[in-house]
């Protein structure tokens, strides 16, 4: 296929027709793609289920020690106490296992082992089948978080504050977090046509992720260069930012600016994955596959 | 003829030995190693300073203390994932494959040359690292550490070592049961997590599960304990106790499960 080739690479339409055509047939695609890994995610459930109990073990520590930070400090680290921890944790694991998934590994593994010709020879842009995937693999992450959460819920006693602004914001910011993630996974990924092997940047920009997120501590938290970083970049409007809008207190400021971040990296991502896929599939050696 | 338990050293010594020539043909793995080392050192570390800026002990632990924690569950990790984890991968995959036959007929105990026959070698960074931050936080700490505190710190290592290996092969034998158990080690590795701080801080639900259903949690805080002076007759007791029982249960499983395996697709 032709770099240039499918929806995400393709110029311009040059007829109206052409370009509605082309959407419907994009919205026919997003549907069976979603619809298939809806019914995917379901056949596996079970070892979904245990990957996300076993996931659970992260937050649980993170919430276990700054617990007993809060109460050895007093009652509250920096406004934080032990109920709004509870909170930021338990609404981290749902975010974590709705919004984030992949490293770009995935590509690697694609441009490495040559598989990635049969997705060239699809009439549209790769990216779109995990663009369509993922929210549809998300709704199936929430019914399986259930059973996870409520006892969490239970056992921590969370301390949020939460307006019905709050939640309508809150899936928004899940499904924009998700998207940032995936384009920026790609444009990862992508940098494998030129090294091959990326392990090595997927953990760079793990541990980036890990400290800068809002994963291993609260932004809030975080001291003020720290901060200014994880604003900056992406890292914050991935994580901290969807879950600070679900537990407040925030307000409707707050919330139109964090959108208005993750607006702008997705726009950024997106030029990111355009610029970096065109360049990378002409050194596609093709090998394999 | 050879003492049984000098064949078997032979053996393993001789497996561990061909498998890490095999690994060391692939010496760019080193270079990915240490960047996924540092990653997971740099997220700890940060954390231990983020939660010391505001607090002088956690749970009576200083920071130096929780350093040697840390470091207990760096370098166990690290025999982990170099020994154990590759071995019992393989294992489940050669019964899930129905090729675990060509391991049957080698005149070795299946176990032994089940839990040899692969190794990771550059997962064996990790050991390093967790020796020099054990290094750096003895030397932090007030006081130097004791010849019987270092005693029963490497006594330890090899008792928490011994538990995670036998609780590996009782979760990797399952798949004599069920064939496909593939998320097994991702729930494994998960709970791993939970013993880089130590067992006393967490609630008691999961202080017991980390110590008995589980005892994880007992096979990285006690030689941590020991190497910071806080070990007590019980935890010493308890360490040793379940390492025997784990591994006694482990053979038994594991024998259970092989007589079950009729070598489905070979």
């Amino acid at each position: 296929m032709h770099p240039r080739a499918g929806p995400v690479t393709t110029t311009s339409a040059t007829a109206p027709a052409t370009t509605e055509r082309r959407w419907r047939s994009l919205v026919t695609i997003y549907r069976a793609t979603g619809r298939t890994a809806v019914l995917q995610a379901i056949q596996y459930r079970v070892p979904l289920f245990l990957m996300m109990a076993a996931l659970l073990t992260e937050p649980v520590v993170y919430l276990v020690v700054w617990r007993s930070v809060a109460r050895e400090s007093g009652g509250s680290v920096d406004g934080f106490t032990e109920g709004r921890f509870a909170a930021y944790y338990i609404v981290w694991t749902f975010v974590r296992q709705t919004s984030q998934f992949g490293t770009g590994m995935g590509w690697e593994q694609l441009i490495r082992s040559g598989d990635l010709n049969k997705w060239l020879l699809r009439p549209m842009h790769p990216i779109h089948d995990q663009l369509a995937g993922s929210p549809a693999f998300s709704l199936v992450q929430i019914f399986l978080w259930v059973p996870i959460g409520v006892p969490l819920v239970l056992f921590f006693r969370p301390d949020m504050h939460t307006t019905p602004l709050q939640m309508v914001a809150f899936p928004l910011t899940i499904l924009m977090a998700l998207v940032i993630g995936v384009l920026t996974n790609a444009i990862i990924g992508f940098t494998a046509f030129w090294l091959t092997r990326i392990r090595a940047i997927v953990n760079v920009v793990w541990t980036m992720s890990l400290l800068l997120s809002g994963r291993l501590v609260p932004v809030e938290l975080l001291p003020s260069w720290a901060r200014a970083i994880s604003s900056v970049l992406w890292f914050r409007w991935i994580m901290d930012f969807p879950i600070t809008t679900l537990i407040g207190p925030t307000s409707g400021r707050d919330i139109l600016i964090g959108l208005g971040m993750q607006a702008l990296w997705i726009g950024l991502a997106t030029l990111g994955v355009r610029t970096i896929w065109r360049r990378g599939v002409r050194r596609f050696g093709a090998v394999g596959g | 003829m050879n003492h049984p338990l000098k064949a078997h050293a032979e053996v393993a010594s001789r497996y561990v030995k061909v498998n890490v020539l095999h690994e060391l043909q692939y010496r760019a793995n080193l270079f990915i190693q240490v960047f996924q080392s540092a990653s997971q050192v740099a997220g700890a570390l940060v954390a231990l300073g983020l939660v010391y800026s505001r607090v002088d002990d956690l749970n009576g632990w200083t920071e130096s203390e929780l350093l040697a924690v840390i470091g207990v569950y760096t370098l166990l990790g690290g025999v982990m994932r170099t020994f154990f984890q590759p071995a019992m991968m393989r294992m489940m995959e050669d019964v899930q494959q129905g090729t675990f036959d060509f391991a049957l007929t080698k005149p070795v105990d299946a176990q032994l040359l089940a839990s040899v026959r692969s190794v990771d070698v550059w997962q064996g960074l990790d050991i390093v690292v967790g020796g020099v931050i054990i290094t750096i936080a003895v030397l932090r700490m007030d006081g130097s550490v004791g010849v019987v505190d270092s005693l029963l710190f490497v006594g330890l290592l090899a008792t928490g070592a011994a538990i995670i290996y036998a609780v590996w092969l009782i979760i990797a034998a399952a798949a004599f049961w069920f064939i496909k158990v593939d998320s097994v080690d991702v729930v494994y590795v998960g709970t791993f997590r939970a013993t880089q701080y130590p067992i006393g801080i967490y609630p008691a639900w999961l202080r017991i599960s980390l110590s008995t259903v589980l005892p994880l949690g007992l096979a990285v805080t006690a030689p941590a304990q020991a190497i910071t002076s806080r070990l007590d007759g019980g935890t010493l007791g308890a360490s040793v106790g379940v390492a025997l029982a784990a591994l006694e249960v482990s053979r038994l499983v594991w024998l259970r499960g092989l007589s079950r395996y009729s070598g489905a697709s070979a």
